[in-house]
């Protein structure tokens, strides 16, 4: 992140607020729509469950909320930061400074083991090795991993692995967490860890959104947006949570 | 990035052993085919080496060391004429046949020169001392030789027919082989002349010290104007000799292109291997890119991965070169492994591994992030 970037953004200011963002894959003939003007804005402190059919378009509006793909037409800031006028090094480092991911398969290295997937990311995003084992050490016990530190993810078991991938999401303290079907090949049981861990990581600075087909998840959420057909056809603030 | 690459590298020991044994067998390839190259130079060109001089005269026409006509008796006088000229040596080195106990006839170049200030000629002796070949029709027969001239192995004293006559082994030397293979024979200048049937004062070549370097333009002007003589400097006719052999018969060709074939070889195994790692981890460094990293960063995945595959195989190809050199020591073969031919050899290796990481860095540069949500 540069100095540039985090003086640019506001604290007060919404961590996503997308509008009337458009996205057409294709060209002429073969142009398929997949958003039709969307506008969405989420404040700190919510975890947004962002759910819908396959085809809806859920899937591009987050990778489009993370800067990871422009939309076609539509404004899009993120953390105070106007992300679709941004180049593709100023998008890399706002993504670095502001934004945890975590995805279905945990996509963690098989070489390294729990410890080092951790600290291996933080020391990418700059900091010290030093700093960056302690904090490592810290989130994995969070998560309940203290004993698996040393483990690479062959020798943990999916939910174990699923929990790496949201300490390494969470340990560079992010302001906004992207999560896409993180439950999806968990039990019952593991999805509510994981989903207990999301949920303890919203606070009133920070906020989460997760792409999601578990209906069991939404009782963590504050907020519940419904996509089809490239639409947001329901968006339903939830008054009972999960405590965290 | 570097644990990340090299922890990736290892995890995956086949793949990691086969890009090792790829780049290895490349080095070693690269480093002994150069190693003879130099090699080949250098025997082609080593008995004008070590005679030294700062010029050579011989016989106009003379292309190399090897086919060269006697110089008549008064060269030398015209030679040490000269202004300038420090000191004119006679060298012979000539053709000669020998008769082998059983019977059969062989060819042998037999060479005779006044050795340079501090240094011997023949030199690299197992058996005897340079002063034994003063004795009467003496020769030096190198070690590699002796059983070419069905000679004993303890060969010092043993008789030997050259040239119709009787001559015996007074030293016997050791790795000095010429380039053809052709067994050398060294003796003292007045024992060669009179083996060969030379006239006193007859030579092949004459080695010129001069006083002053500065000289030579006039000193090979002078001896120029002669019909019959020419003068090179010394180390161009080393070159024109050595060009002669080891580019003119083929063999730098051979070399090179065997080399070459050692180069391709493991630009593809390493090529592969880095690509089949990199496609392996294509998810984890896409989650990476996702999170910031840039495509230097990613790249560096690439590029530790094949830093680590030069150096380990370079150092393996090198061990594996060393041995070899000794191995062939014993068929008579050179293979020179100094700090040239070492850092050309290397530097060949580092270039390949850069080449074969072309494509994977390609790769990681453009990746899409977004295949994380797919």
């Amino acid at each position: 992140m540069s100095a540039a970037l985090a003086t640019a953004i506001e604290p007060s200011a919404p961590v996503i607020d997308a509008d009337r963002v458009r996205m057409t894959y294709g060209h002429g003939a073969l142009a398929t729509p997949v958003l039709h003007d969307v506008s969405l804005r989420i404040r700190p402190g919510q975890l947004v469950l962002l759910t819908g059919p396959s085809g809806s378009g859920k899937t591009t509006l987050v990778s489009i909320l993370a800067g990871l793909l422009r939309p076609t037409a539509g404004v899009v800031d993120v953390c105070g930061a106007r992300i679709t006028a941004m180049s593709e090094g100023e998008l890399a480092r706002l993504r670095r400074a502001h934004i945890g991911f975590v995805f279905q398969a945990d996509n963690l290295f098989p070489a390294l083991t729990a410890l080092a997937n951790v600290v291996e990311v933080l020391c990418l995003r700059g900091l010290p090795r030093a700093v960056a084992i302690p904090r490592a050490r810290t989130i994995l016990g969070r998560v309940g991993l203290a004993d698996r530190l040393g483990h690479r993810p062959g020798e943990l078991s999916g939910g174990q692995r699923q929990r790496v991938a949201v300490a390494r999401a969470l340990a560079s303290r992010p302001d906004l967490l992207i999560g896409d079907e993180i439950t999806s090949a968990l039990d019952g049981a593991t999805a509510v860890e994981i989903m207990t861990l999301v949920r303890g990581f919203v606070t009133p600075t920070t906020a989460a959104v997760i792409v999601t087909h578990d209906h069991r998840l939404h009782r963590f959420a504050d907020r519940i947006i419904a996509m089809e057909d490239g639409r947001i056809v329901a968006d339903t603030t939830v008054d009972c949570q999960e405590p965290s | 990035m570097i644990r990340i690459a090299l922890s990736s590298l290892f995890f995956e020991r086949g793949k990691l052993l086969a890009a090792l044994a790829g780049v290895a067998f490349a080095a070693n390839l690269v480093l002994v085919q150069a190693g003879l190259f130099f090699g080949f130079q250098q025997a082609s060109t080593s008995v004008i080496s070590r005679v030294g001089g700062d010029l050579w005269v011989m016989a106009r026409g003379t292309q190399l060391v090897d086919f060269a006509d006697t110089l008549s008796p008064g060269v030398g006088d015209v030679v040490r004429a000269q202004p300038c000229v420090e000191r004119a040596r006679p060298v012979i080195f000539s053709w000669a046949s020998i008769r082998k106990p059983s019977g059969g006839i062989d060819n042998v170049q037999l060479i005779a020169a006044e050795a340079a200030d501090g240094r011997a000629l023949p030199w690299s002796l197992e058996a005897g001392l340079p002063s034994d070949l003063r004795a009467p029709m003496r020769v030096a027969v190198d070690a590699a030789d002796l059983e070419r001239l069905e000679l004993p192995a303890q060969a010092v004293g043993a008789p030997l027919e050259l040239q119709d006559r009787t001559v015996h082994v007074g030293v016997v030397t050791h790795g000095i082989r010429s380039f053809t293979v052709v067994p050398y024979l060294f003796a003292e200048p007045r024992e060669a002349r009179r083996i060969l049937g030379l006239a006193e004062g007859q030579a092949t070549f004459w080695a010129v010290d001069l006083a002053d370097p500065a000289c030579a333009p006039a000193v090979i002007a002078g001896i120029n104007r002669h019909p019959d003589l020419v003068v090179r400097p010394r180390a161009e006719f080393e070159k024109m000799t050595s060009h002669y052999w080891v580019i003119g018969s083929g063999a730098g060709a051979t070399l090179a292109f065997a080399a070459l074939l050692g180069l391709i070889v493991g630009l593809v195994v390493v090529g592969q291997t880095l690509y089949s790692l990199t496609e392996g981890r294509s998810r984890e460094l896409a989650t990476l890119k996702a999170m910031g990293a840039s495509g230097g960063e990613l790249a560096a995945f690439v590029i530790w991965q094949a830093g680590f595959l030069a150096a380990v195989g370079s150092a393996v190809g090198l061990l594996w070169a060393a041995g070899l050199k000794l191995a062939v020591l014993a068929l008579g073969l050179t293979v020179v492994l100094d700090a040239t031919v070492i850092g050309a050899g290397v530097g060949a290796i580092v270039a390949m591994c850069a080449l074969a990481s072309l494509a994977s860095v390609r790769k990681v540069i453009k990746l899409d992030a977004a295949r994380v949500f797919k």
